[in-house]
Protein backbone atom coordinates (compact mmCIF):
# COMPACT_ATOMS: atom_id res chain seq x y z
CA UNK A 1 0.00 0.00 0.00
CA UNK A 2 2.94 2.60 0.99
CA UNK A 3 4.28 1.90 -2.55
CA UNK A 4 1.11 2.18 -4.55
CA UNK A 5 1.49 6.57 -4.26
CA UNK A 6 4.53 6.89 -5.48
CA UNK A 7 4.01 3.91 -7.88
CA UNK A 8 1.48 6.17 -9.28
CA UNK A 9 3.17 9.50 -9.35
CA UNK A 10 6.45 8.16 -11.18
CA UNK A 11 3.73 6.68 -13.73
CA UNK A 12 2.56 10.02 -14.10
CA UNK A 13 5.65 11.85 -14.45
CA UNK A 14 7.00 9.10 -17.35
CA UNK A 15 3.43 9.77 -19.01
CA UNK A 16 4.60 13.69 -18.69
CA UNK A 17 5.20 15.52 -21.97
CA UNK A 18 9.01 16.19 -20.30
CA UNK A 19 9.31 12.86 -20.03
CA UNK A 20 8.34 11.74 -23.57
CA UNK A 21 9.85 14.68 -25.59
CA UNK A 22 12.30 13.50 -27.52
CA UNK A 23 14.74 16.01 -29.28
CA UNK A 24 17.24 15.16 -32.42
CA UNK A 25 20.29 17.55 -33.02
CA UNK A 26 21.71 17.45 -36.54
CA UNK A 27 25.78 18.78 -36.74
CA UNK A 28 27.18 18.28 -40.36
CA UNK A 29 24.91 15.50 -40.77
CA UNK A 30 25.48 13.70 -38.02
CA UNK A 31 22.50 13.45 -35.57
CA UNK A 32 22.33 13.29 -32.01
CA UNK A 33 19.81 11.68 -30.12
CA UNK A 34 18.62 12.92 -26.81
CA UNK A 35 15.61 10.65 -25.09
CA UNK A 36 13.99 14.13 -22.91
CA UNK A 37 14.27 17.79 -22.76
CA UNK A 38 18.08 18.49 -22.99
CA UNK A 39 20.18 21.97 -22.24
CA UNK A 40 22.25 23.27 -24.85
CA UNK A 41 25.10 23.23 -23.20
CA UNK A 42 24.95 19.29 -22.68
CA UNK A 43 24.55 19.43 -26.38
CA UNK A 44 27.77 21.41 -27.35
CA UNK A 45 29.29 19.38 -24.31
CA UNK A 46 28.67 16.45 -26.71
CA UNK A 47 28.55 18.08 -30.03
CA UNK A 48 31.35 20.32 -30.04
CA UNK A 49 34.02 18.26 -28.33
CA UNK A 50 37.00 18.57 -30.01
CA UNK A 51 36.31 20.68 -32.65
CA UNK A 52 37.56 24.58 -32.87
CA UNK A 53 34.73 26.31 -33.60
CA UNK A 54 34.23 30.04 -34.13
CA UNK A 55 31.85 30.72 -32.05
CA UNK A 56 30.29 34.32 -33.72
CA UNK A 57 29.03 31.98 -37.22
CA UNK A 58 27.63 29.16 -34.81
CA UNK A 59 23.85 29.17 -35.13
CA UNK A 60 21.32 26.75 -33.86
CA UNK A 61 18.06 26.68 -36.20
CA UNK A 62 14.69 24.94 -35.72
CA UNK A 63 13.65 22.69 -38.48
CA UNK A 64 10.73 22.38 -40.58
CA UNK A 65 9.16 25.97 -39.11
CA UNK A 66 5.82 26.40 -41.35
CA UNK A 67 7.30 30.89 -40.65
CA UNK A 68 9.74 30.39 -43.08
CA UNK A 69 8.20 28.37 -45.99
CA UNK A 70 5.57 31.20 -45.59
CA UNK A 71 8.58 33.85 -46.40
CA UNK A 72 10.26 32.37 -49.12
CA UNK A 73 6.83 31.52 -50.89
CA UNK A 74 6.42 35.43 -50.28
CA UNK A 75 9.72 36.26 -51.56
CA UNK A 76 9.39 34.25 -54.60
CA UNK A 77 5.79 35.42 -55.33
CA UNK A 78 7.17 38.94 -55.45
CA UNK A 79 9.79 38.00 -57.62
CA UNK A 80 6.93 36.02 -60.06
CA UNK A 81 5.12 39.51 -60.23
CA UNK A 82 8.43 41.54 -61.06
CA UNK A 83 10.11 39.30 -63.80
CA UNK A 84 6.19 39.62 -65.69
CA UNK A 85 6.65 43.47 -65.58
CA UNK A 86 10.68 43.64 -65.99
CA UNK A 87 12.82 44.57 -69.25
CA UNK A 88 14.40 41.17 -70.80
CA UNK A 89 17.75 42.28 -69.08
CA UNK A 90 16.19 42.60 -65.85
CA UNK A 91 13.92 39.23 -66.31
CA UNK A 92 17.12 37.36 -66.62
CA UNK A 93 18.18 38.72 -63.42
CA UNK A 94 15.20 38.26 -61.38
CA UNK A 95 15.00 34.90 -62.78
CA UNK A 96 18.74 34.11 -61.53
CA UNK A 97 17.55 34.86 -58.19
CA UNK A 98 14.28 33.13 -58.38
CA UNK A 99 16.85 29.93 -58.89
CA UNK A 100 19.12 31.33 -56.25
CA UNK A 101 16.10 32.10 -53.48
CA UNK A 102 15.23 28.32 -54.39
CA UNK A 103 18.58 26.69 -54.00
CA UNK A 104 19.03 28.00 -50.38
CA UNK A 105 18.72 25.46 -47.51
CA UNK A 106 16.16 27.33 -44.84
CA UNK A 107 15.52 27.05 -40.91
CA UNK A 108 14.44 29.38 -38.10
CA UNK A 109 17.32 30.62 -36.43
CA UNK A 110 16.68 30.82 -32.86
CA UNK A 111 18.25 34.17 -31.34
CA UNK A 112 20.64 33.40 -29.78
CA UNK A 113 24.22 33.32 -29.08
CA UNK A 114 26.00 29.93 -29.56
CA UNK A 115 29.03 29.65 -26.96
CA UNK A 116 30.21 26.26 -25.13
CA UNK A 117 31.51 28.66 -22.38
CA UNK A 118 28.37 31.24 -21.92
CA UNK A 119 25.89 28.04 -22.04
CA UNK A 120 27.75 26.48 -18.94
CA UNK A 121 28.03 29.82 -17.01
CA UNK A 122 24.65 31.64 -17.51
CA UNK A 123 21.67 30.00 -17.65
CA UNK A 124 19.94 32.79 -19.96
CA UNK A 125 22.50 31.21 -22.52
CA UNK A 126 21.37 27.95 -22.17
CA UNK A 127 17.62 27.23 -23.06
CA UNK A 128 16.29 24.22 -23.01
CA UNK A 129 15.92 22.17 -26.32
CA UNK A 130 12.76 19.74 -25.99
CA UNK A 131 10.79 17.81 -28.64
CA UNK A 132 12.11 19.09 -31.78
CA UNK A 133 14.53 18.89 -34.54
CA UNK A 134 17.05 21.28 -34.46
CA UNK A 135 20.26 21.98 -37.22
CA UNK A 136 23.46 22.87 -35.61
CA UNK A 137 25.97 24.85 -37.05
CA UNK A 138 29.25 24.54 -35.22
CA UNK A 139 31.75 25.68 -38.03
CA UNK A 140 35.73 26.87 -38.17
CA UNK A 141 36.59 29.85 -39.21
CA UNK A 142 34.66 30.58 -42.28
CA UNK A 143 36.55 31.11 -45.22
CA UNK A 144 34.31 33.22 -47.64
CA UNK A 145 31.16 36.04 -47.75
CA UNK A 146 27.99 35.64 -49.59
CA UNK A 147 27.13 38.32 -51.81
CA UNK A 148 23.70 38.62 -53.29
CA UNK A 149 21.06 40.61 -54.78
CA UNK A 150 20.70 42.62 -57.62
CA UNK A 151 24.44 41.66 -59.34
CA UNK A 152 25.21 39.90 -62.07
CA UNK A 153 24.36 35.94 -61.57
CA UNK A 154 22.11 37.18 -58.78
CA UNK A 155 24.65 35.40 -56.06
CA UNK A 156 28.48 34.58 -55.40
CA UNK A 157 30.27 33.26 -53.23
CA UNK A 158 33.64 35.45 -52.40
CA UNK A 159 36.78 34.94 -50.32
CA UNK A 160 36.76 36.54 -47.18
CA UNK A 161 39.03 39.97 -46.93
CA UNK A 162 41.27 41.04 -44.05
CA UNK A 163 40.84 44.56 -42.55
CA UNK A 164 38.24 45.46 -45.73
CA UNK A 165 34.95 47.39 -45.82
CA UNK A 166 31.73 46.10 -47.43
CA UNK A 167 31.70 48.36 -50.12
CA UNK A 168 35.45 46.61 -51.02
CA UNK A 169 33.51 43.63 -52.33
CA UNK A 170 32.06 45.51 -54.43
CA UNK A 171 34.85 45.74 -56.72
CA UNK A 172 34.68 42.34 -57.59
CA UNK A 173 30.89 41.80 -58.58
CA UNK A 174 28.97 43.74 -61.79
CA UNK A 175 25.80 45.58 -60.04
CA UNK A 176 22.96 45.29 -61.98
CA UNK A 177 19.79 47.24 -61.97
CA UNK A 178 21.23 48.14 -58.00
CA UNK A 179 20.54 50.95 -55.99
CA UNK A 180 23.89 52.62 -55.55
CA UNK A 181 23.64 54.50 -52.45
CA UNK A 182 23.66 51.23 -49.64
CA UNK A 183 24.01 48.08 -49.07
CA UNK A 184 22.73 45.90 -46.19
CA UNK A 185 25.73 43.75 -44.07
CA UNK A 186 23.71 40.23 -42.40
CA UNK A 187 26.54 39.74 -39.95
CA UNK A 188 27.37 35.35 -39.30
CA UNK A 189 25.94 35.88 -35.75
CA UNK A 190 23.01 37.43 -37.29
CA UNK A 191 22.85 41.20 -36.87
CA UNK A 192 21.65 43.26 -39.96
CA UNK A 193 23.36 46.10 -40.72
CA UNK A 194 22.38 48.79 -43.28
CA UNK A 195 25.72 50.65 -44.63
CA UNK A 196 24.94 53.87 -46.48
CA UNK A 197 27.81 54.20 -49.32
CA UNK A 198 27.33 58.04 -50.02
CA UNK A 199 26.69 61.67 -47.81
CA UNK A 200 26.95 62.16 -44.23
CA UNK A 201 26.19 58.69 -43.11
CA UNK A 202 28.49 56.85 -45.18
CA UNK A 203 29.57 54.20 -43.31
CA UNK A 204 32.81 52.10 -43.23
CA UNK A 205 31.91 48.55 -42.35
CA UNK A 206 33.63 44.98 -42.29
CA UNK A 207 32.08 41.80 -42.70
CA UNK A 208 32.10 38.93 -41.01
CA UNK A 209 34.03 35.71 -42.15
CA UNK A 210 30.95 33.81 -43.00
CA UNK A 211 28.56 37.21 -43.58
CA UNK A 212 26.48 38.33 -46.30
CA UNK A 213 26.37 41.12 -48.25
CA UNK A 214 22.88 42.21 -49.91
CA UNK A 215 23.10 44.49 -52.87
CA UNK A 216 19.80 46.28 -52.90
CA UNK A 217 17.57 46.97 -56.10
CA UNK A 218 17.05 50.55 -56.84
CA UNK A 219 13.60 51.17 -56.33
CA UNK A 220 11.22 54.60 -55.72
CA UNK A 221 8.56 55.93 -54.17
CA UNK A 222 6.69 54.64 -57.13
CA UNK A 223 7.88 51.32 -57.28
CA UNK A 224 6.94 49.57 -53.65
CA UNK A 225 7.47 46.16 -55.07
CA UNK A 226 10.94 46.55 -55.63
CA UNK A 227 11.54 48.20 -51.95
CA UNK A 228 9.12 45.38 -50.90
CA UNK A 229 11.15 42.68 -52.10
CA UNK A 230 14.78 44.35 -50.68
CA UNK A 231 13.05 44.08 -47.26
CA UNK A 232 11.95 40.34 -47.62
CA UNK A 233 14.92 38.88 -48.99
CA UNK A 234 17.04 40.61 -46.04
CA UNK A 235 14.35 38.90 -43.80
CA UNK A 236 14.28 35.32 -45.36
CA UNK A 237 18.66 35.33 -45.79
CA UNK A 238 18.86 35.53 -41.93
CA UNK A 239 17.15 32.14 -42.17
CA UNK A 240 19.89 30.72 -44.83
CA UNK A 241 21.67 28.18 -42.97
CA UNK A 242 25.05 28.66 -43.21
CA UNK A 243 27.09 26.59 -45.22
CA UNK B 1 -6.42 81.25 -2.95
CA UNK B 2 -4.51 82.04 -5.93
CA UNK B 3 -1.54 82.30 -3.73
CA UNK B 4 -1.66 79.01 -1.89
CA UNK B 5 -2.29 77.86 -5.34
CA UNK B 6 0.94 78.77 -6.83
CA UNK B 7 2.53 78.02 -3.29
CA UNK B 8 1.34 75.09 -3.78
CA UNK B 9 2.11 74.34 -7.80
CA UNK B 10 5.73 75.71 -6.80
CA UNK B 11 6.54 72.51 -4.15
CA UNK B 12 4.99 70.35 -6.65
CA UNK B 13 7.60 72.05 -9.08
CA UNK B 14 10.39 71.93 -7.01
CA UNK B 15 10.16 68.58 -5.56
CA UNK B 16 9.65 66.98 -9.01
CA UNK B 17 13.06 68.53 -10.41
CA UNK B 18 14.70 67.00 -7.11
CA UNK B 19 13.23 63.73 -8.19
CA UNK B 20 14.70 64.34 -11.71
CA UNK B 21 18.27 65.08 -10.94
CA UNK B 22 18.54 62.84 -8.10
CA UNK B 23 19.10 59.83 -10.09
CA UNK B 24 21.86 62.27 -12.11
CA UNK B 25 23.25 63.06 -7.80
CA UNK B 26 23.19 59.55 -7.08
CA UNK B 27 25.54 58.83 -9.76
CA UNK B 28 27.64 61.65 -10.17
CA UNK B 29 28.15 61.55 -5.95
CA UNK B 30 28.77 58.02 -6.33
CA UNK B 31 31.87 58.50 -9.22
CA UNK B 32 33.37 60.97 -6.93
CA UNK B 33 33.20 58.16 -4.09
CA UNK B 34 34.86 55.95 -6.47
CA UNK B 35 37.36 58.41 -7.33
CA UNK B 36 38.30 59.43 -3.69
CA UNK B 37 37.51 56.17 -2.34
CA UNK B 38 38.01 53.23 -5.11
CA UNK B 39 37.17 49.92 -3.71
CA UNK B 40 40.38 48.15 -2.76
CA UNK B 41 42.32 45.04 -4.69
CA UNK B 42 41.64 41.94 -3.81
CA UNK B 43 44.56 40.17 -2.45
CA UNK B 44 44.33 36.50 -0.49
CA UNK B 45 46.30 35.16 2.01
CA UNK B 46 48.68 31.85 1.03
CA UNK B 47 45.96 29.98 3.08
CA UNK B 48 43.31 31.62 1.13
CA UNK B 49 44.59 30.27 -2.06
CA UNK B 50 45.63 27.07 -1.05
CA UNK B 51 42.43 26.18 0.43
CA UNK B 52 40.92 27.52 -2.61
CA UNK B 53 39.12 24.18 -5.21
CA UNK B 54 40.14 25.52 -8.18
CA UNK B 55 43.39 27.29 -9.68
CA UNK B 56 43.34 31.50 -9.06
CA UNK B 57 44.69 34.38 -10.96
CA UNK B 58 44.77 38.16 -10.10
CA UNK B 59 43.46 39.64 -12.91
CA UNK B 60 43.87 43.67 -13.71
CA UNK B 61 42.48 45.63 -16.48
CA UNK B 62 44.69 49.25 -16.77
CA UNK B 63 43.78 51.13 -13.69
CA UNK B 64 41.04 49.32 -12.26
CA UNK B 65 40.93 47.05 -9.39
CA UNK B 66 43.00 44.03 -8.94
CA UNK B 67 40.44 40.85 -8.96
CA UNK B 68 40.65 37.12 -8.55
CA UNK B 69 39.62 34.94 -11.85
CA UNK B 70 39.14 31.26 -11.23
CA UNK B 71 40.40 28.11 -13.53
CA UNK B 72 37.00 26.41 -14.99
CA UNK B 73 37.98 24.65 -17.76
CA UNK B 74 41.18 23.26 -19.44
CA UNK B 75 40.17 21.75 -23.05
CA UNK B 76 41.54 22.05 -26.40
CA UNK B 77 45.11 23.13 -25.14
CA UNK B 78 43.50 26.52 -23.18
CA UNK B 79 42.89 27.26 -19.84
CA UNK B 80 39.84 29.48 -19.32
CA UNK B 81 39.83 32.00 -16.21
CA UNK B 82 36.27 32.95 -15.05
CA UNK B 83 35.00 35.69 -13.37
CA UNK B 84 32.08 36.19 -10.43
CA UNK B 85 30.21 38.44 -13.34
CA UNK B 86 31.18 35.14 -15.78
CA UNK B 87 33.44 37.49 -18.22
CA UNK B 88 35.87 34.83 -19.54
CA UNK B 89 39.39 34.96 -20.37
CA UNK B 90 40.92 31.71 -22.49
CA UNK B 91 44.98 31.57 -22.17
CA UNK B 92 46.96 29.75 -25.33
CA UNK B 93 50.64 28.89 -23.60
CA UNK B 94 50.32 31.96 -21.59
CA UNK B 95 48.87 34.13 -24.36
CA UNK B 96 45.00 35.57 -24.10
CA UNK B 97 43.26 34.00 -27.30
CA UNK B 98 39.56 35.07 -26.51
CA UNK B 99 37.58 36.79 -24.27
CA UNK B 100 33.94 36.85 -23.87
CA UNK B 101 32.37 39.56 -21.28
CA UNK B 102 33.91 42.95 -22.68
CA UNK B 103 33.16 45.68 -24.31
CA UNK B 104 35.42 44.64 -27.45
CA UNK B 105 35.76 40.94 -27.41
CA UNK B 106 38.78 39.43 -28.51
CA UNK B 107 37.18 36.37 -31.11
CA UNK B 108 39.85 34.85 -32.33
CA UNK B 109 43.65 34.45 -32.82
CA UNK B 110 44.93 32.47 -36.28
CA UNK B 111 48.36 32.04 -36.94
CA UNK B 112 49.94 29.47 -39.47
CA UNK B 113 53.60 28.95 -37.11
CA UNK B 114 53.46 27.61 -33.99
CA UNK B 115 53.32 30.47 -30.70
CA UNK B 116 56.95 30.66 -29.66
CA UNK B 117 55.79 31.74 -26.53
CA UNK B 118 55.34 28.33 -26.01
CA UNK B 119 59.12 27.94 -25.59
CA UNK B 120 58.96 29.93 -22.25
CA UNK B 121 62.31 30.34 -20.61
CA UNK B 122 63.96 28.40 -23.84
CA UNK B 123 62.20 31.38 -26.55
CA UNK B 124 65.09 31.83 -28.88
CA UNK B 125 66.50 35.77 -28.77
CA UNK B 126 64.71 37.14 -32.10
CA UNK B 127 62.05 34.93 -32.45
CA UNK B 128 58.90 36.17 -34.05
CA UNK B 129 55.35 35.47 -34.78
CA UNK B 130 53.02 36.47 -37.10
CA UNK B 131 48.90 35.97 -36.23
CA UNK B 132 45.88 37.35 -37.53
CA UNK B 133 43.35 38.65 -34.63
CA UNK B 134 39.33 39.02 -34.86
CA UNK B 135 37.38 42.10 -32.89
CA UNK B 136 34.00 42.15 -31.76
CA UNK B 137 33.71 45.65 -32.95
CA UNK B 138 33.38 44.16 -36.19
CA UNK B 139 37.54 43.79 -37.15
CA UNK B 140 38.85 40.78 -38.88
CA UNK B 141 42.04 39.16 -39.54
CA UNK B 142 44.02 42.26 -38.66
CA UNK B 143 47.99 41.25 -38.70
CA UNK B 144 49.85 41.27 -35.51
CA UNK B 145 53.49 40.47 -35.89
CA UNK B 146 55.88 40.35 -33.28
CA UNK B 147 59.42 39.60 -32.08
CA UNK B 148 60.90 38.21 -28.62
CA UNK B 149 64.21 39.53 -27.11
CA UNK B 150 66.52 37.08 -24.97
CA UNK B 151 64.94 36.15 -21.72
CA UNK B 152 66.32 38.45 -18.75
CA UNK B 153 66.80 37.66 -15.39
CA UNK B 154 64.51 39.43 -12.68
CA UNK B 155 62.53 38.61 -9.76
CA UNK B 156 58.90 38.55 -8.09
CA UNK B 157 57.90 38.61 -4.79
CA UNK B 158 54.34 37.15 -4.32
CA UNK B 159 53.22 36.04 -0.72
CA UNK B 160 56.36 37.64 1.02
CA UNK B 161 58.51 35.20 -0.85
CA UNK B 162 60.82 35.94 -4.19
CA UNK B 163 61.00 34.12 -6.84
CA UNK B 164 63.66 33.89 -9.15
CA UNK B 165 61.89 34.52 -12.92
CA UNK B 166 63.45 35.06 -16.53
CA UNK B 167 61.51 38.09 -18.02
CA UNK B 168 60.30 37.39 -21.58
CA UNK B 169 60.00 40.60 -23.43
CA UNK B 170 57.91 40.68 -26.84
CA UNK B 171 57.42 43.66 -28.91
CA UNK B 172 54.13 43.58 -31.32
CA UNK B 173 53.12 45.81 -34.31
CA UNK B 174 50.42 46.26 -35.69
CA UNK B 175 50.04 45.71 -39.21
CA UNK B 176 46.73 47.16 -40.30
CA UNK B 177 46.15 50.06 -42.15
CA UNK B 178 44.11 52.30 -39.35
CA UNK B 179 40.62 53.77 -40.31
CA UNK B 180 41.44 56.47 -37.29
CA UNK B 181 44.67 58.23 -36.64
CA UNK B 182 46.95 55.95 -34.63
CA UNK B 183 50.31 57.11 -33.11
CA UNK B 184 51.37 53.94 -31.88
CA UNK B 185 50.99 50.83 -33.55
CA UNK B 186 53.60 49.08 -31.64
CA UNK B 187 53.81 47.92 -28.05
CA UNK B 188 55.18 45.25 -25.53
CA UNK B 189 53.82 42.36 -23.97
CA UNK B 190 55.99 41.10 -20.61
CA UNK B 191 56.23 37.31 -19.57
CA UNK B 192 57.67 36.40 -16.28
CA UNK B 193 58.68 32.82 -15.89
CA UNK B 194 59.44 30.93 -12.87
CA UNK B 195 63.46 29.88 -13.40
CA UNK B 196 63.11 26.43 -11.96
CA UNK B 197 60.38 25.25 -12.77
CA UNK B 198 59.77 27.18 -16.39
CA UNK B 199 56.04 28.31 -15.22
CA UNK B 200 54.74 31.45 -15.93
CA UNK B 201 54.11 33.26 -12.51
CA UNK B 202 53.39 36.71 -14.04
CA UNK B 203 52.47 38.61 -17.58
CA UNK B 204 51.25 42.11 -18.75
CA UNK B 205 49.78 41.78 -22.17
CA UNK B 206 47.59 43.21 -24.31
CA UNK B 207 46.29 42.47 -28.44
CA UNK B 208 46.21 45.79 -29.70
CA UNK B 209 47.59 48.95 -29.34
CA UNK B 210 44.15 50.73 -28.31
CA UNK B 211 43.83 47.55 -25.90
CA UNK B 212 43.74 48.33 -22.18
CA UNK B 213 46.52 46.19 -21.03
CA UNK B 214 45.63 43.41 -18.96
CA UNK B 215 47.89 41.97 -16.07
CA UNK B 216 47.50 38.34 -14.71
CA UNK B 217 49.65 36.84 -11.84
CA UNK B 218 49.21 33.29 -11.30
CA UNK B 219 48.91 33.09 -7.61
CA UNK B 220 48.00 29.34 -7.09
CA UNK B 221 51.28 28.20 -9.33
CA UNK B 222 52.91 30.64 -6.87
CA UNK B 223 51.65 28.77 -3.58
CA UNK B 224 52.20 25.32 -5.07
CA UNK B 225 56.02 26.47 -5.74
CA UNK B 226 56.17 27.56 -2.23
CA UNK B 227 55.12 24.52 -0.96
CA UNK B 228 57.62 22.46 -2.66
CA UNK B 229 60.12 24.69 -1.80
CA UNK B 230 61.17 26.06 -5.20
CA UNK B 231 61.94 29.50 -4.11
CA UNK B 232 65.02 31.74 -3.30
CA UNK B 233 64.55 33.15 0.14
CA UNK B 234 66.24 36.03 0.67
CA UNK B 235 64.53 37.37 4.07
Amino acid sequence: MRLIKPLIFSGLFLLSPMALAKVAVTVDQQTFMFDSAVRLDAVLAVTAKERSVYWPAAALYRVNDADVAQLRNTALGLLDKLVQQAIPEQQVLLRQLTAEVNSWQLAKRLPLKIDLDLARLSLAANPLLQDEQYLLRLPTRPKNVYVFGAITNAGKVLPHQAVSFAQDYLRLVTRQSADHNQLTVIQADSRVIPVALYGSGRAYQEIQPGGVLFVPFKSSLFDKDFTELNRVLVELVAYRVLP
Amino acid sequence: MKARFFGKLTCLLVSSFLVGCSGTYHSYKESLSYAFNPEPDVELTLAQVTASAADLVYFRQGEHRQITLALAFIEQGQHKWVSTDNVVIAMQQGRVVRTQGFANDLLYVESEIADPLAQGINIVNGANWQSKVDWAVDEYGYPVSSTFARPQPDTLSLFGQQFDVLKVVETLNYDAPSQYLRFNQQWQNIYWFETSSGQLLKTQQKFSPLQIPMEFTFVSRAVRLISKGERNATN
